[in-house]
């Protein structure tokens, strides 16, 4: 063998077993994390804090909870309340449950275990089971995600770290074979871990990028009469300073009739009040510190000063110590280029939070689960989004056929119809509802208001989207209307439609929330997501999160439905116009 | 003396009239094709030959002048089903089988579902794609999908079968396949054909008789007998008479001024 083609050969050896490499390296890491927490669980010190804090210890505690009343009306209480009477007892100790927490944990994280180390065996020995297992490795991962408590810092990011590795490792390796399930597991484990490391990141604090802007140049004078005068003296353009003590020896401006400037003691002198208090760049991003409404600002008279902007430039005073001096003037000064709010645990929490506050009664003690509110809550928001979806979707078809059929209706009506859209919904609904009378009958009208329009231009659309030659061919056929509207139009049109029917069917959802509003309509998710979202906590945002998460299930739901309709329609059609 | 499938007299077709766009179609057409006859159409872009087409499957009508199919008058001639329309494009339903969109026809007039299979099947046999029926359109190759189309059209039997550059999408080769093909196609149902084309050797190569159209505006300045012998086959195309009848062509759409 000549020695070109043995290098060559080796060449090819080293990247070969590169690309196996790379992901041996991460399921490794993935297994070592995976023992750790297995080490973890098994040691009984930490186990005592983190097993009553998890998901399922929180709700063994509350199951244990439930059995001591009268009757529990969830199935978990009736469950423990059921084991509780069976072994003669009143109610079954939380303790218990806890460490059947525990146990359910151990066996997961052995489970867990083993997942991994057979995904890594299947690598080593190229088996082609290698990844359904490693799917089911990263399944296991994410649920850690889900069932361990929001721990410290360290903890999170131990966390946090092997389940982004192992979602890595699933990513590189199911490129190629991924399906619909898989990508819907990809995406949301990949939400649930960038949600977990944003606020790792952020800490519990608003996530927040700066700037630095110059500091005040200012004088601090020893008290407020000095500054004054030196103002008077034409030493200063201003002086800051508490607004009380400006208002009993200063004339405002404007000026107030009520206040003659000559009996105040410095009469060439005013103090504003009114300023526009907000500094900011190109009036969109704000510059703090901002100016406290405490303060008040002193010129002379003829001052035509309008902003606090404005103020950077000119000779400052204020008086020493006080609360200008401290709590603006001396403050650092900040351009805010991005401020957000979300990576928190009041504003985003955990979805194991949302999870509790959907399987715990929605009051304290109350009968029922907030799940069970929330879901007969959803069930009549949905039945008024599927009258309004029925009507407007009717609407729409008989709308795109008679535009499809003349041309002079379509010229007059469908800029109407796309005004239409252009009108907040908000802003009509409080009228329907003053015509139809506040019922699920107004709440289908403004459902239907948002359904209509994309079934009208589809349908157009869909009717008008045959080849020429094919009206030439019905034509030639001596095809009569309804045969040419049948066969052809409303044939070609079904694509079109269904894609229409499937926005249309998650707006009617939106459309029914929106119109539960004004009719005052108590029973539907519209009034549980007004009434969640109008108390701001970090017990009542888990429950805003939960009425989202089942309002987006019944859009999804209603998409879900349609899409089936779609397929049952349009299965036999050679696969192609799906 | 053979039957008259088409007769054309005087007719003029103006797109517009009366207005600053009015443009002349068609100008003192006289035209008459005997049943049996193959005649190809051929000119230039704009020389109106697909009006003319148009106007004898009753899909527009002449703005004067008179036309008969089989006698009667176009719009008789369609509701009876006289003719079978082909496209450029195959124009397949892309939601029907290949089996369905030849039914379709049959279907708009009303035939039995039995009758239907039955004349279905033999129409794919005539264009020898009897193993093809199950197939969705998008399966099929250009060429195929023509052939579907010629099916189509000829799954009723109608007496005429008019084509519109039905070849010009397909590559030289599956064409010259198809010419042969519409020749068996032409001997085995006893249909007349007008055919529209582009191309000056095509239309040598199948018909009995070349009509050339010069535009603007659009009218015949020649009909040539094709009188190469037949069955055509694939030596015609090197016969002298065919290079003669080519050159003769051209020299007829040189002196319209087309070909400079």
């Amino acid at each position: 063998m000549s020695e070109d083609s043995l290098t060559q050969a080796y060449d090819l050896t080293a990247l070969h077993s590169l690309r196996r490499l790379f992901p041996l390296v991460l399921t490794l890491a993935a297994a070592v994390f995976a023992v750790t927490l297995l080490l973890r669980l098994l040691d009984e010190s930490s186990v005592a804090s983190l097993v009553p804090d998890s998901t399922p210890g929180e709700l063994g505690q509350w199951v244990a909870d439930q059995s001591e009343e009268e009757a529990p009306r969830s199935f978990l209480g009736q469950l423990a309340r059921s084991q509780a009477l069976a072994e003669g007892l009143a109610g079954l100790p939380a303790g218990r449950l806890i460490s059947w927490a525990r146990a359910s944990l151990l066996l997961f994280a052995i489970a867990h275990v083993a997942a991994i180390v057979a995904a890594t065996l299947g690598l080593i020995l190229y088996r082609n089971w290698r990844r359904p297992v490693l799917v089911t490795a990263l399944l296991w991962t994410m649920g850690w995600l889900f069932l361990l408590p929001p721990g410290e810092q360290n903890e999170n990011l131990a966390l946090i770290l092997p389940c982004g590795l192992t979602l890595l490792l699933a990513l590189i390796l199911l490129q190629q074979t991924a399906t619909k399930t898989l990508g819907f597991v990809l995406i949301i484990s990949m939400l649930l871990l960038g949600v977990q490391t944003a606020k790792l990141f952020a800490a519990s604090r608003n996530y927040r990028i700066t700037t630095a802007l110059p500091p005040w140049r200012y004088s601090a004078l020893a008290d407020l009469e000095t500054a004054l005068n030196a103002l008077a003296d034409g030493e200063l353009d201003a002086v800051l300073a508490d607004r009380r003590d400006l208002r009993d020896i200063l004339a405002p401006l404007p000026a107030n009739p009520d206040v003659d400037p000559a009996e105040t003691d410095w009469p060439d002198l005013r103090y504003h009040t009114r300023l526009d208090s907000d500094e900011s760049l190109l009036g969109v991003l704000p510059v703090t510190p901002r100016f406290p409404g405490r303060l008040a600002l002193a010129t002379p008279a003829d001052s035509d000063l309008a902003s606090v902007r404005e103020l950077h430039s000119l000779r400052l005073g204020t008086v020493a110590g006080n609360f200008a001096d401290e709590r603006y003037l001396a403050q650092d000064r900040h351009l805010v280029l991005l401020d957000l709010k979300i990576f928190n645990d009041i504003n985003l929490p955990h979805l194991q939070q949302i999870t509790e506050a959907l399987l715990q009664p929605a009051r304290r003690n109350g009968p029922l689960l907030l799940l069970r509110i929330l879901v007969e809550a959803a069930g009549h928001t949905w039945s008024e989004a599927i009258l309004g979806f029925v009507f407007g979707a009717s609407l729409g078809f008989v709308l795109g056929t008679v535009f499809a059929h003349f041309r002079a209706l379509e010229r007059g009506l469908l800029p109407y119809v796309v005004a239409s859209q252009t009108v907040p919904i908000l802003a009509i609904a409080p009228m329907v509802v003053i015509w139809l009378g506040a019922g699920p009958l107004s709440v289908a009208a403004i459902s239907s208001y948002l359904t209509f329009f994309p079934v009208t231009i589809n349908t157009l659309r869909g009717l008008r989207s045959p080849h020429p030659n094919a009206f030439e061919l019905m034509d030639s056929w001596a095809a009569g209307r309804w045969q040419i509207m049948w066969k052809l139009r409303f044939r070609a049109a079904l694509p079109y439609l269904f894609t229409a029917l499937k926005i249309s069917a998650t707006a009617s959802v939106v459309g029914a929330i929106i119109g539960e509003l004004p009719s005052s309509i108590r029973s539907g998710l519209g009034r549980a997501i007004l009434d969640f979202s109008s108390d701001y906590s970090a017990i009542s945002t888990p429950k805003l999160w939960g009425a989202i998460l089942v309002a987006a299930s019944v859009g999804m739901l209603s998409f879900l439905i349609v899409s089936l309709g779609e397929w049952l329609a349009l299965r036999n059609s050679g696969g192609r116009t799906q | 003396m053979t039957a008259r499938v088409i007769e054309a007299r005087q007719i003029n077709k103006v797109f517009n009239p009366a207005r600053e766009e009015q443009v002349i179609a068609l100008q003192d057409i006289e035209l008459a094709v005997s049943a049996g006859e193959f005649v190809s159409l051929i000119g230039p872009s704009g020389c109106g030959k697909s009006t003319l087409l148009r106007l004898i499957a009753d899909l527009i009508e002449p703005s004067s002048g008179e036309l008969q199919v089989n006698d009667k008058s176009p719009h008789q001639a369609r509701l009876d089903r006289d003719y079978g329309m082909v496209f450029q494009a195959a124009t397949l339903l892309e939601w029907r089988s290949v089996r369905k969109n030849i039914e379709l026809p049959l279907e708009i007039h009303g035939v039995g579902k039995q009758e239907r299979r039955e004349k279905a099947q033999a129409a794919l046999e005539l264009v020898e794609l009897g193993n093809f029926g199950d197939h969705w359109p998008w399966q099929l190759s250009g060429g195929m999908q023509q052939r579907v189309a010629i099916a189509r059209a000829l799954v009723f039997q109608p007496s005429l079968l008019l084509m519109d550059e039905p070849f010009g999408a397909l590559d030289e080769f599956t064409r010259e396949r198809m010419n042969m093909e519409l020749l068996r196609i032409w001997r085995e149902t006893d249909t007349t054909i007008l055919f529209v084309t582009h191309s000056i050797p095509e239309a040598i190569f199948l018909s009995s008789r070349v009509v050339i159209m010069t535009p603007r505006p659009g009218r015949i300045t020649s009909i040539v007998d094709i009188d190469l012998p037949r069955p055509r086959s694939f030596e015609t195309r090197a016969l002298p008479r065919f290079h003669a009848l080519v050159a003769e062509v051209r020299e007829v759409l040189r002196d319209a001024h087309v070909l400079e």
